[in-house]
């Protein structure tokens, strides 16, 4: 059963792919990685864009002072290919890990680790918006603490729903999914735009 | 089979949870009790949390013959998964069944609980969780199954549908419920107060008449909003000062979305909502709005005394019950001139409904309230179905 937007294994390796080219930090080609990862994966990449853009501005202005401005692509293609990531659920994510030989007490702890960060996000966006209706003063103060009870609450409450499901972090399972033609015209352009960064004349 | 002997509990934090419980259950049992009465306690019992996750001290003897599986009262804390799909296969494949298999289950109870596999848990309303977490019961197999709280958050022709189907799944179902009206359809009843078993006290339901001014605090104009598809189209309703108003409607069809709407925390597609005076809400899972370290510094006196709170003053509200901190949001709530309640009745012992009416209509405020409990929204001013 499908769950993800993109398959893991050639997601993962496209990732690593396009991060490497990224590190080169050429302009053209940080121009390519954010033009790929709109083009597949459009929804995600353009809300993690504007999620980062408070982020991305204060590197814009610091670089402006400092020095460093062409890199600001550079970072904006980082975002892109995190966001590719980001289209791949936490559960098929461990499951291919296992499948590649990665320990099954890390993969597992890695899919933990994954919807934790997910259900803190969501609480994040809900205590933000219960303060706001409720016309809270000195709102970012009262957020942080209600996030911080929150997280610890849920970091019990997700302890106590893997007892009662018996999970056991130890128990391998193993799930591959066959890549689909987005997949692989994904992995493709991911090996272009790598090749193009670094062709092989240069490295030998 | 169940059996608890003089069992006793307390919490590490020296809570006492259970005062010398002795309980035989042999065959589908419903249990009542207050709020903070220690049914929860109990149920954790059952499946071994307590005292294996919880710690604190554990005395007298329990006796259980199979496995139990024990789905607690909040579904956000229960479910782990990011998909309705990963969300049933998880306790299936850590019980060491194969993929072949794990489809199959997840196939049939997937057929029975009308759930959609594919849909993401983020996207679920409060009952539908309720349902996935149902269902992952149903699809593993234990011998009991321990629910706290199944039928709160959902819709009375879906609680009965899973009902039947616990009934019928040939295991021992224990079900502790504020819900009262469910306990018919059980074998057995058992009512738990203050950490031992009681008889159970004459509930009185006494409503008192508020007064409805004409001045309309409430416009919903035409209003059209969904997410991928529209979930309601050119709704319209007024609400006048001090009328209670409730919002029904079967599992995702819209309620807390129509509240948000009208808190203003989302745009309707079409149409306009004009909201007079101050805005006082609360949501389903209530530790959104505590961000105090103690209940009386987040509500004030009045209140306290009013939703009788007195007793949990100097307690740190995260350290609170859902039950106990859901009253706790619901009285901070009502500091605003429109309060907004998103199931206020689930976690609430059985005559909160008359409780929550009466203050409402005492103090004069106008109340939009969006619930399953359909003897909650008899007793309203208004119904708006969706």
């Amino acid at each position: 059963m499908k769950s993800s937007s993109f398959e893991p294994r050639t997601c993962i390796l496209s990732v690593i792919l396009l991060t490497l080219s990224a590190y080169s930090f050429r302009i053209d080609t940080a121009l390519a990685i954010t033009l790929v990862t709109l083009i597949f994966n459009p929804k995600r990449t353009l809300k993690g864009l504007k999620i980062s853009l408070p982020f991305l501005l204060f590197f814009a202005v610091i670089s402006l002072l400092l020095g460093g401005f062409e890199k600001i692509p550079t970072v904006i293609s980082l975002v892109c290919i995190g966001c590719l990531l980001n289209g791949i659920s936490a559960e098929e994510f461990g499951y291919t890990l296992m499948g590649i030989g990665v320990p099954p007490k890390f993969a597992n702890s890695i899919i933990v680790a994954m919807r934790m960060f997910q259900i803190i996000l969501r609480d994040f966006e809900l205590s933000t918006e219960a303060l706001r209706v409720n016309g809270e003063r000195r709102y970012h103060l009262k957020l942080l603490k209600v996030l911080t009870s929150i997280a610890v609450l849920r970091a019990f409450s997700v302890a106590e729903a893997l007892y009662s499901k018996g999970f056991d972090f130890d128990k391998k399972v193993v799930r591959f999914r066959k890549p689909e033609v987005k997949d692989y015209l994904l992995l493709l352009l991911s090996i272009a735009i790598f090749c193009y960064t670094y062709p092989i004349r240069s490295v030998l | 089979m169940i059996s608890l002997r003089n069992v006793k509990y307390v919490y590490p934090n020296g809570t006492v949870g259970l005062k010398g419980l002795s309980l035989d259950i042999e065959e589908n049992a419903f249990i009542g009790g207050r709020t903070g009465g220690g049914k929860s306690t109990f149920l954790r019992v059952l499946n071994g949390l307590i005292p294996n996750f919880y710690g604190g001290k554990l005395e007298g003897l329990v006796r259980i013959e199979g496995r139990v599986f024990f789905v607690c009262q909040n579904a956000d804390d229960f479910i782990i998964s990011s998909r309705v799909y990963d969300e049933i296969a998880l306790s299936l494949l850590h019980s060491g069944h194969d993929w072949e298999e794990v489809e199959r289950r997840i196939r049939k109870v997937a057929k029975t609980c009308g759930l959609d596999l594919n849909k993401e848990v983020s996207k679920l309303s409060d009952g539908e969780k309720k349902l996935v977490a149902i269902a992952s019961a149903l699809a593993g197999d234990f011998e009991c199954l321990a629910l706290d709280e199944p039928f709160a958050n959902l819709h009375p022709k879906v609680a009965k549908k899973i009902l039947k189907v616990l009934l019928k799944s040939g295991r021992l179902s224990v079900v502790s419920e504020h819900r009262l009206e469910f306990a018919k359809y059980f074998d057995e009843f058992f009512w738990i107060d203050d950490g031992r078993l009681s008889k159970p006290p004459k509930l009185e339901f006494r409503l008192v008449k508020g007064r409805i001014e004409d001045e309309v605090v409430v416009k919903v104009e035409s209003v059209t909003f969904g997410y991928d598809e529209p979930l309601f189209e050119d709704l319209s309703f007024e609400v006048r000062k001090g009328e209670v108003v409730a919002v029904i409607g079967e599992n995702g069809c819209g309620k807390t979305t129509l509240l948000r709407i009208i808190a203003g925390t989302l745009k309707p597609w079409d149409g306009s909502v004009e909201v007079k005076g101050k805005i006082g809400m609360a949501f389903n899972f209530p530790n959104y709005h505590l961000f105090e370290s103690r209940v009386d510094r987040e509500v004030d006196a009045e209140l306290l005394r009013r939703f009788d709170l007195v007793d949990l003053a100097t307690r740190n509200p995260h350290s609170l019950s859902f039950g106990q901190a859901k009253r706790v949001a619901i009285a901070k709530a009502f500091r605003g001139d429109v309060v907004i309640l998103d199931e206020p009745t689930a976690g609430q012992d059985y005559e909160f409904k008359a409780k929550l009416l009466n203050i409402a209509r005492e103090m004069g405020k106008t109340v939009i309230i969006a619930t399953h409990d359909l003897k909650l929204a008899e007793c309203c001013d208004e119904i708006v179905e969706l």
